[in-house]
């Protein structure tokens, strides 16, 4: 019943067209989500490395067995390690502290260390870990206790032979500011024989975990439940957050960009659903006549509109897995990686947003097909009233925010983006409104031009909704072509070519002239140096602080550690304050404090706060004035705390800083720290490159997103052509019978579409502007300066495309304007 | 003279899911300058057919048809579009204006197509002597039925047609406005004497025509 109603229904119009938007939409949100989440894994995959591994569990005490072998169980891989402080003695009876990191031979689960032959040479990849009896040490212990590789050095009970220098520790960089001592690696089997490990020795105990997504969310579970005291998880999340923002801003970018494909398709679904209750109404008139409840019409349609939109997703689904396949072979190409085989839930939600779209935007016209005057059908006079308002409104607005909530997973965004998308729907309709009947205005003497333009000023309301939907199509498409150009390039010079890719700390003030000439005869430019002062948190606002008493593993961590406290008139460059004020001339001598926004809130921080620290057995207090959102991709250096001059002048301090070293100068490292052996150097080049390759994957998919919003364009395109097509087509054989040329038909066609899609172009502009600067400001991080060319873009491409497209999609119409059907049977 | 229209040997057939259907069979007809010629038969058979064939908006199955001078055969869409701008007129049953203008633009666009721009003077006045000088800036939809085919008159003798094609012009119109209509349509048909072919069930409509034809059965013409 429903299906043959179906059939006959598609041949009257309107549900073809739902089909189309639907499939449309679907397609663009599965592709992108199944793409989003391959790169996202690939990406976490990378990211790992700078762990190790995807999970490591971290304990002062020994790991009991019983996890190593859940995790073996559950198909995953293991590692054990073991990491303590230790003294260690050269032949010639130096002795220095280092940081002893013990490993078994699956070390590491991911990425892999490399090693050189000599201090700071090339790095090479390590197949294998140290050798028994050998050790490997940080370039810069060889310099700091004058040894050469190869050198015989005592650890504990046991000789070892420093075999290589260790250039990169996959899973090192996370800690390098606490890491005063160098490092030294040798294999776990050797740690009995040096004697060092004793019940109350400082050790971190590891155990470092990767494997399936199955299997690690399986073993997070287990954990929950296992949770023995003592026990911390590290996560990829945790460990670095540059590459989590940077991923983050990633996946909302691209998700938004595929939702707008939903809300152009909607748009389509909402004109289609209009034409499809028009086109229904005599058959409507007919059931009413026939006895059918006005409870059974709305069923049977609403039944119509819910079959049609399941089989559509579902076929736009299909597309979308097809459409991934494409663009993942893009992605892979580009990047020269393989990516992880796609997940098949990202379909099942896809065709969940299928349905909630066709509701929600397809309904509102459905609604008043019951309440539709049967008299008045039958005397010919009026299709069904337009859906109420309220309704559409209500209806549209829960869908999109619905959809926004379930793509950004947060209220405040959602809000937000509702907000703005609101803003940007009401500025095109009241725009297009505005436009169109200042256009209905404009005196011509031609009739002809009067046509055009009449045919405009005269359905003001179709006209807008038709400057909405195609400002939105266009809009979108000049958010991910123009500027999506200004967009990732600002994004990318956010981390610019010569970024600094070196940090270097521990440097002692008396080092900071003959440091600042080192950089000048090496031609090294610098940000800067900044001071840095460690400082246990002690008291907050009176109170002694108790690690164990925060409820996260984060919060005890950030609570326990030694804080980097610095000192700064300004605020620093990739710095944002996010509430209260940075401290103005007056106040530099005063006490106050800026923290980072998160860190502030997971320790229950706010401003006003008082926050006393021991430095060097000074205890000194401070007020917090103001919290900052940091731009921690910016890969400047970047504190937690930042106290006035006044809180920390005359405080012990070390200082700090950051360089970029072009790859070629690579001997530039090893005469730096020849001439300051007591500098720790720390080189970032490969999370620079991960954040790069991210910005690089949202690119590739971005122009795939950027052709569905056109699919959704056409598909709103049609719609609305589709509902004056009769209109059309008849006032087409009215002027061919009075004499019109060919030509003249197709050019009144093309200027009005052109007129409306110029003006659907203009608004979109300025939405796209100001959309984009949001973005900028809000998402990436970065004041956008956006270019002269999206308004000419804008406005061209909107007469020219949509003036095309308009023209092509009547070709039927027009090219059969059906003459005959002027004279009556 | 040389007639307006000639139809020689015409046939229109269609197909229909029950095989081919004869609509009109071998018609013969020719309309000389200021002819006017009545065309009635039963509803279905084949009036309206005709009409849209003579004046070219319909190509035939079999035949020749010569509207002022040109074989429509040989002529594509365009040319003969080109051929009927300001010469020929026509009345619908449904008036077939164009809502998006005035009732004066709708005179006014005829013109234009004839290739006379700037005729605001000449449209105004063809719609006075509708009796349409109130309603000259009022849409389609404005107007009443009878309002409507008196602009479409109006539009069609605008460009001085040399014939005019009419179906059924007042077939949707009540007695008063159909009288009206009427009327007014025969005084502008003597006044510009232009040639008439006109497709009508209505007998006293078709006794104001110089000679009357009969569609019958079959498709044949007979007077
Ligand atoms: N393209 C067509 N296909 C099928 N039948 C048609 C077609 N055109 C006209 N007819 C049929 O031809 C007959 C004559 O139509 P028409 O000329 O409109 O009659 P009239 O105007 O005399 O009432 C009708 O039965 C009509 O249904
Ligand atoms: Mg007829």
């Amino acid at each position: 019943m429903t299906l043959r109603g179906i059939r006959r229904d598609w041949r009257t119009g309107g549900l073809p067209v739902i089909a189309l938007a639907l499939s449309v939409a679907v397609c663009a949100v599965t592709s992108v989500g199944v793409f989003n989440e391959r790169v996202r894994q690939a990406i976490q995959s990378r990211a790992a490395e700078t762990l190790g591994a995807d999970l490591v569990i971290q304990s002062h005490n020994a790991i009991p067995p019983e996890v190593a072998q859940k995790a073996l169980s559950l198909g995953l891989e293991v590692s054990q390690q073991v990491e303590f402080p230790s003294m260690i003695l050269t032949r010639a009876g130096t002795t220095r502290l280092v940081s002893v990191k013990a490993v078994d031979q699956h070390y590491p689960l991911r990425g892999s260390a490399r090693t050189a032959q000599r201090p700071y040479g090339d790095g090479e990849v390590a197949g294998m870990i140290p050798g028994r009896g050998e050790i490997w040490a940080h370039s810069r212990l060889f310099s700091e206790v004058e040894i050469d590789v190869g050198a015989t050095v005592q650890l504990g009970e046991q000789a070892f032979r420093a075999a290589r220098a260790l250039i990169l520790e996959p899973d090192g960089f996370s800690s390098f500011f606490h890491m005063a001592a160098p490092r030294v690696m040798m294999r776990l089997s050797d740690l009995p024989t040096t004697g060092l490990i004793t019940p109350s020795s400082r050790a971190h105990y590891r155990t470092q975990v990767a494997g399936t997504r199955q299997g690690l969310t399986s073993f997070s579970q287990w954990l929950d439940t296992y949770e023995r005291a003592g026990l911390e998880r590290r996560t990829v999340k945790d460990a670095q957050p540059s590459i989590r923002s940077a991923l983050d801003r990633a996946s909302s970018y691209l998700g938004l960009a595929s939702l707008s494909v939903v809300i152009v398709a909607g748009a389509g679904i909402f004109i289609a659903a209009l034409f499809y209750a028009r086109r229904q109404s005599t058959t409507v008139a007919i059931m009413r006549c026939l006895g059918a409840s006005q409870r059974r019409i709305l069923q049977t349609f609403i039944l119509r509109l819910v079959v049609v939109a399941l089989v559509s997703s579902f076929v736009g689904g299909l597309l979308g897995y097809g459409g991934q396949a494409f663009l993942s072979s893009l992605a892979e190409e580009k990047l020269g990686s393989t990516l992880p085989p796609p997940a098949i839930w990202p379909l099942l939600s896809g065709i969940a947003v299928g349905l909630v779209a066709a509701v929600g935007f397809g309904l509102a016209p459905l609604l008043k097909l019951p309440k539709l005057s049967v008299l008045g059908i039958l005397r010919g006079e009026k299709g069904v009233a337009p859906p109420s308002m309220w309704v559409t409104l209500g209806l549209v607005l829960l869908t999109s925010g619905g959809l926004i909530f379930w793509q950004a997973q947060e209220t405040v965004l959602t809000l937000w983006v509702m907000g703005l998308t609101l803003c940007l729907v009401v500025s095109l309709a009241a725009g297009g409104w505005v436009m169109l009947w200042l256009v209905g205005r404009i005196r011509v003497s031609r009739p002809s031009h009067r046509y055009v333009i009449s045919s405009l000023g005269r359905r003001l309301g179709m006209g807008s909704m038709q400057v909405l939907a195609f400002g939105l199509g266009i809009a979108a498409l000049l958010m991910v072509t123009v500027m999506r150009a200004d967009l990732l390039d600002g994004w990318m010079d956010t981390i610019p070519i010569g970024t600094p890719n070196r940090f270097l700390i521990n440097i002692q003030p008396d080092q900071h002239k003959a440091l600042q000439e080192f950089f000048v005869t090496e031609q090294i430019s610098s940000p800067g140096l900044f001071p840095m002062t460690r400082g246990r948190w002690v008291r907050h606002n009176g109170v002694p602080v108790d690690p164990q008493a925060y409820p996260t593993l984060r919060a005890q961590r950030f609570a326990a550690r030694e804080f980097n406290l610095t000192s700064s008139i300004d605020l620093p460059d990739s710095n944002r304050v996010v509430s209260g004020s940075w401290w103005r001339a007056g106040q530099l001598g005063d006490k106050l404090l800026s923290l980072e926004t998160e860190f502030a809130e997971s320790l229950g921080i706010s401003i006003g706060d008082q926050m006393t620290f021991r430095i060097s057995g000074v205890d000194l207090t401070g007020r917090v004035s103001s919290l900052r959102a940091v731009a921690w991709d910016s890969f400047q250096v970047n504190f937690f705390v930042i106290a006035t001059p006044g809180l920390l002048d005359g405080q012990p301090r070390t200082l700090i800083t950051s360089f970029f070293l072009s790859p070629e100068k690579s001997d530039t490292a090893a005469r730096l720290v020849r001439q300051f052996p007591s500098v720790t150097l720390f080189d970032v080049d490969s999370l620079i490159d991960q954040v790069r390759e991210i910005i690089q994957q949202v690119s590739v998919a971005v122009q795939y997103v950027f052709l569905f919003t056109l699919f959704a364009g056409i598909a709103v395109l049609i719609a609305a052509v589709q509902g004056s097509a009769t209109e059309r087509s008849r006032d087409a054989a009215v002027l061919r019978a009075l004499g019109s040329s060919t030509r003249r038909l197709w050019l009144a066609q093309f200027c009005e579409f052109a007129l409306l899609g110029g003006i659907a172009g203009l608004l979109a502009a300025a939405c796209a502007v100001v959309m984009s600067s949001i973005l900028a400001r809000e998402v990436f991080g970065f004041v956008l300066s956006p270019g002269w060319s999206v308004w000419g873009l804008g406005c061209a491409g909107g007469a020219l495309g949509i003036g095309l497209a308009g023209t092509a999609a009547l070709r039927r119409v027009l090219q059969r304007a059906p003459l005959k059907n002027l004279v009556q049977n | 003279m040389e007639p307006i229209v000639t139809a020689n040997n015409l046939s229109r057939q269609v197909k229909t899911a029950d095989g081919e259907l004869t609509i009109l069979d071998e018609i013969e007809l020719s309309v000389m300058p200021g002819d006017a010629v009545a065309i009635t038969g039963p509803s279905g058979s084949g009036k309206s057919t005709l009409l849209g064939l003579l004046a070219g908006l319909e190509d035939p199955s079999r035949g020749s048809i010569r509207l002022l001078g040109h074989e429509l055969s040989e002529l594509n869409q365009d040319e003969k579009a080109a051929l009927r701008a300001g010469n020929v007129g026509f009345v619908f049953q449904a008036f077939y204006l164009l809502n998006g203008l005035t009732a004066i633009e709708n005179v006014e666009i005829a013109l234009e197509l004839a290739g006379r721009d700037h005729q605001r003077e000449a449209a105004a006045e063809l719609l006075e002597r509708v009796g349409l000088a109130e309603r000259m800036n009022h849409y389609p939809p404005q107007l009443s039925g009878g309002e409507q085919q008196r602009v479409a008159l109006a539009r069609a003798f605008a460009v001085n047609p040399r014939v005019l094609f009419a179906d059924e012009p007042t077939g949707n119109l009540d007695t008063a406005s159909s009288e009206l209509v009427a009327d007014l349509f025969f005084d502008l048909r003597l006044q510009y004497g232009s040639a008439l072919l006109l497709v009508t069930h209505d007998s006293t409509l078709a006794a104001r025509c110089d000679r009357i034809l009969t569609l019958g059965a079959g498709g044949r013409l007979q007077s």
